[in-house]
């Protein structure tokens, strides 16, 4: 199944104050693959994540998902194949209550109401949300706004998932249910965090992301023991690979 | 209400039933509902405060005390002060915002209008939460009441309005995102019950009962009975 690939091309950007974002980056990422794009604070990840569902369009270089590449024409499809988790999900739930906003998309893309119905109750129900269907989006609790926003992105049916730091602002428990949650999804997922020890979970492969460019692209087991990549990126080893943390200050 | 003249305070009294059944009907705490009536109290009371003093003449005799017109309207304009604004907050404590938006939206109004009111309610509690954060980190690097001037206050307002810019852009994006192209589609609202008919038509056959001033004129019979 071709279209569910993402392929980007020598892709620059650079933001109107004059800062270059993204200087010259190509990956390809291919059918149910698990990627997690890592990188210190404004090294380019959402920079890069904002152009895989045509909120940025390439300056320079190329986006394709699947066949098609990022173009006005084909915009519309390409936001249908790659469902977009924003990193505040206040900013996503803008509707008033959780039904309305998991119906947003579905209702965009010119469904019948009976579908629209049954993909709400879907989404909602794979998110283990369905109570709190008819609650007001402001009045959720962060894991709760979490996961009604993962869900309002499900509901589109999307074949690549792209999240952007999903794990902030949950607590330990909450992080460890969205892990799980997110395993258990079939689609291409892309996943741009800080939390190492989640990537390790959730990706086979790793992109370190540096000043715009890629420092490192293989699997993640590999490149988050590579001490001096980490170190050069402005990264650490996950706390799972750290051994005894106290033991291992006194060798260095 | 409107189309009562200026004196008229009989003719308004039995309008009163209505926020009184309500208010039992929904049983909202009292106490809250006339706290935030007083906030409208004020405007009422600059709009109606000169009357009594332009309009001198003599209308109403309550035994040996004479009331003048100008009285006479400032009461009158208090009781529709208070019906007006207790009507309103009745339907907001009864009704949740976004069943009020999408009856407007029935009755109507126009859809940028309904949804610029949906998400001015989703977002002003957003924007009061900003705002606090501002004030609060002000207020725990300024010292005896430095860093609290006027100057102060202009560049965090800039800084409120460019961090609201800046969520909004963001939520303009995660609405491209699902497909958005400048049509909000609203979900069905739920559909009106007999009972809501009933509701709707008893209480207008009432309010049009208290218009025809036949009510008003039976309390008129009544105190002049009780006067005499």
């Amino acid at each position: 199944m071709s279209h569910h690939i993402v392929e980007v091309k020598n892709l620059y950007y650079r933001y109107t104050d004059g800062t270059t974002a993204l200087n010259g980056v190509s990956f390809r990422i291919t059918h149910g693959e698990s990627v997690a794009i890592v990188g210190a604070n404004g090294a380019g990840k959402s920079t890069m994540l904002m152009h895989l569902n045509g909120y940025l369009t390439p300056q320079t270089g190329e986006v394709r998902i699947g066949d098609m590449p990022l173009t006005r024409q084909t915009i519309s499809h390409i936001r249908r194949t790659v469902g977009m988790v924003f990193q505040d999900p206040d900013d996503q739930l803008f509707m008033p209550t959780v039904e309305e906003d998991v119906a947003f998309g579905p209702l965009n893309l010119g469904l019948p109401l009976e579908d629209v119905n049954t993909r709400v109750d879907q989404a909602l129900k794979q998110v283990e949300a369905l109570h709190l269907k008819k609650r007001l989006s402001h009045r959720l609790s962060g894991g709760e706004k979490r996961r009604v926003a993962i869900a309002s992105v499900l509901a589109m049916e999307p074949d690549i998932l792209v999240l952007d730091e999903p794990g902030t602002g949950l607590d330990p428990h909450g992080r460890r249910l969205l892990i799980e949650l997110l395993a258990s999804f079939r689609h291409t997922k892309i996943l741009a965090t800080h939390d190492l020890d989640m990537a390790m979970d959730l990706c086979e492969r790793t992109i370190v992301l540096h000043n715009g460019q890629i420092a490192a692209d293989g699997p993640t087991q590999k490149i988050l023991r590579d001490d001096e990549l980490l170190q050069k990126s402005h990264l650490e080893r996950p706390l799972r690979l750290q051994g005894y943390p106290i033991c291992n200050r006194g060798n260095t | 209400m409107t189309s009562h003249n200026r004196y008229a305070i009989l003719s308004l009294l039995p309008y009163t039933i209505f926020p009184v059944t309500m208010l039992v009907l929904a049983d909202l705490p009292l106490r809250v509902i006339l706290q935030k009536m007083l906030l409208a109290a004020p405007f009422t009371l600059f709009v109606g405060i000169l009357n009594p003093f332009f309009d001198t003449t003599p209308m109403l005799q309550l035994g040996n005390i004479y009331l003048t017109g100008g009285f006479v309207s400032f009461i009158s304009i208090f009781l529709r002060m208070f019906l007006c604004v207790t009507a309103s907050l009745l339907l907001i404590a009864t009704t949740p915002f976004h069943e009020i938006c999408h009856s407007l939206r029935r009755l109507g109004l126009p859809k940028p209008f309904v949804i610029q009111l949906m998400l001015l309610h989703r977002y002003i509690f957003l924007l009061a939460e900003e705002a606090a954060r501002l004030i609060q980190a002000r207020s725990l690097r300024s010292f005896n009441g430095r860093g609290a001037e006027l100057r102060y206050f202009i560049p965090m307002l800039g800084q409120l309005l460019l961090r609201s810019m800046d969520r909004a852009q963001r939520v303009h994006a995660a609405m491209l995102s699902r497909g958005f192209t400048g049509e909000i589609h609203l979900l069905r609202p739920s559909t009106i019950k007999n009972t809501d008919i009933v509701f709707v038509a008893a209480w207008s056959a009432a309010f049009y009962l208290f218009r025809t001033g036949i009510p008003s004129h039976i309390i008129r019979r009544i105190g002049a009975f009780f006067l005499t």
